[in-house]
């Protein structure tokens, strides 16, 4: 039921030529080089490590290798991240 | 809780803290959902993040903190609102303050120091009691003072003043004033007048640039006597004029002086003996007391200590003969202390005489100088004084 509203939203953007990321609560990630990452629509900090970062999202958890991590902020649906990465990896691929 | 609850109108201060739990994530995601923005999150180690929040949402942190057993330690604090805090504690540091203030501002309000700037002739102390008989003196609250009247006022009061600006100038009430200046009054002296002698002599010289001589070198003149008379012209048309002109004579000062063959002295002999006493009423308590050895002494008290001494100097009787060669060049030295300095000096006589036991020295200086100085016309008594010429 869930799956087959969320397909009905997709078509609907898709097709009104909507922006996805707001209709379909999708993150939006903004990588600044590489030592900022902005993400809109996170589902919150799953692991906070020294070396690995992980966000959940509705695209499914993202995490972020490297070091030096730091979250500048953390507030609404926005969270920015800085550090020294290394890979930025979308963990639900399969 | 309630002081939790205050601190939610401090909008401008933000803490550092550290907190510890077993997932510090799960303590993240609570604060992200329950709406609180934290910055700056930072690991330690992986027990421990250190993050920065609001000071307005303590409350809910630590509600968070207590549901998931997080430890939280502020570390740092920063803003507005905690110097607010301390103020408060402080207020009346903060009284103090706004009380320095207000007195400093309440006290400029008034006139302290009056600076007055004068030139040559008006004296700034005179200027400064007669603004205080207009009423304005150090200690009036400056909007009781207008400076234009005050101008009009002194400039009225003073005719030497050309221009003057008085100015509040911060708690100093200024003066400034330029002075008139007055042309110089060229003193002319036209009056008719004779010359006349104001000293007894001989003439030995006459010069005259207006007026007629009536003296010639070799004259005798008494003071008093007409020397160069106030006229010129002919017989039949004499005007007169304001005589002028130098008449040196010859003068005499003479003095004398009687000086005794034998002066007989007393001369210390520089041996002395000191007595130290207390006196009570009439008597006197000696603590020191020696038989005076001396067969001639002076007696010297000292009487204002409580302890009296009394100083025996041995003397000696000694004749110091006259001397006549001393005594005439001090007699010299007294005529001159007495002379002018545009008198000079031609001859010095001495005469000394020998009396019974004394000589008397007689010394005259003759001197050159101008005897005429101005007096007025009578002209009847001139006339008669020419007649009897």
């Amino acid at each position: 039921m869930d799956n087959k509203f969320y397909k009905a939203k997709e078509i609907i953007a898709s097709r009104l030529e909507l922006p996805r990321d707001i209709l379909l609560d999708l993150p939006k990630i903004t990588i600044l080089s590489n030592n900022e990452i902005n993400i809109e629509n996170h589902k919150g900090v799953v692991i906070f490590e020294e070396e690995e970062i992980k966000i959940n999202s509705n695209a499914g958890p993202i995490s972020i290798y490297g070091k030096n991590f730091k979250i500048l902020f953390i507030g609404g649906n926005t969270i920015t991240l800085s550090g020294n990465f290394k890979s930025v990896v979308y963990e639900s691929y399969e | 809780m309630k002081a939790m609850n205050n601190l939610k109108k401090y909008k401008k201060g933000s803490i550092t803290m550290e907190i510890q739990s077993l997932i510090p994530e799960k303590f993240i995601n609570l604060l992200w959902k329950n709406g609180i923005v934290a910055k700056n999150i930072k690991k330690i180690n992986i027990t421990t993040v250190v993050l920065e929040v609001k000071l307005s949402q303590y409350g809910e942190i630590s509600k968070i903190a207590k549901r998931t057993n997080t430890r939280v330690k502020i570390i740092r604090r920063s803003g507005m609102s905690f110097f607010l805090i301390k103020l408060k504690s402080r207020y009346s540091l903060l009284l103090g303050v706004v009380l320095f203030g207000s007195i400093i501002y309440y006290l400029s309000t008034f006139v302290w120091n009056i600076e007055i700037n004068t030139e040559n002739y008006i004296s700034p102390y005179e200027l400064r009691n007669q603004i205080k008989a207009f009423g304005v003196k150090p200690g009036l609250r400056k909007k009781n003072i207008d400076v234009y009247e005050l101008e009009n006022k002194i400039t009225r009061a003073n005719d030497e003043i050309m221009w003057i600006k008085a100015r509040i100038d911060g708690v100093k009430l200024k003066i400034d004033i330029i002075e008139r200046q007055s042309p110089p009054i060229i003193v002319s002296n036209q009056t008719p007048c004779n010359l006349v002698a104001s000293k007894d002599g001989i003439v030995t010289r006459v010069f005259t640039t207006e007026g007629t001589a009536i003296v010639i070198a070799g004259d005798v003149v008494q003071k008093g006597d007409i020397l160069v008379k106030g006229e010129q012209g002919k017989e039949e048309s004499v005007y007169p004029v304001h005589a002028q002109g130098q008449v040196i004579v010859k003068t005499f000062y003479e003095e004398t002086k009687e000086v005794l063959f034998n002066n007989i002295s007393k001369v210390k002999t520089g041996n002395s003996i000191s007595n130290l006493y207390i006196k009570i009423g009439n008597k006197k308590i000696y603590l020191k007391n020696t038989v005076i050895p001396y067969s001639n002494y002076d007696k010297i008290e000292n009487n204002d200590k409580i302890i009296k001494k009394e100083t025996y100097n041995e003397t000696q009787e000694k004749n110091i003969p006259g001397d006549e060669v001393k005594a005439k060049d001090e007699i010299y030295a007294n005529i001159l202390k007495n002379l002018d300095k545009s008198v000079k000096v031609i001859d010095k006589i001495y005469n000394v005489k020998k009396d019974k036991d004394k000589y008397i020295i007689k010394v005259v200086v003759v001197a050159q100088e101008d005897i005429a100085s101005e007096g007025k016309i009578v002209p009847e008594e001139n006339s008669v004084s020419e007649d009897k010429k």
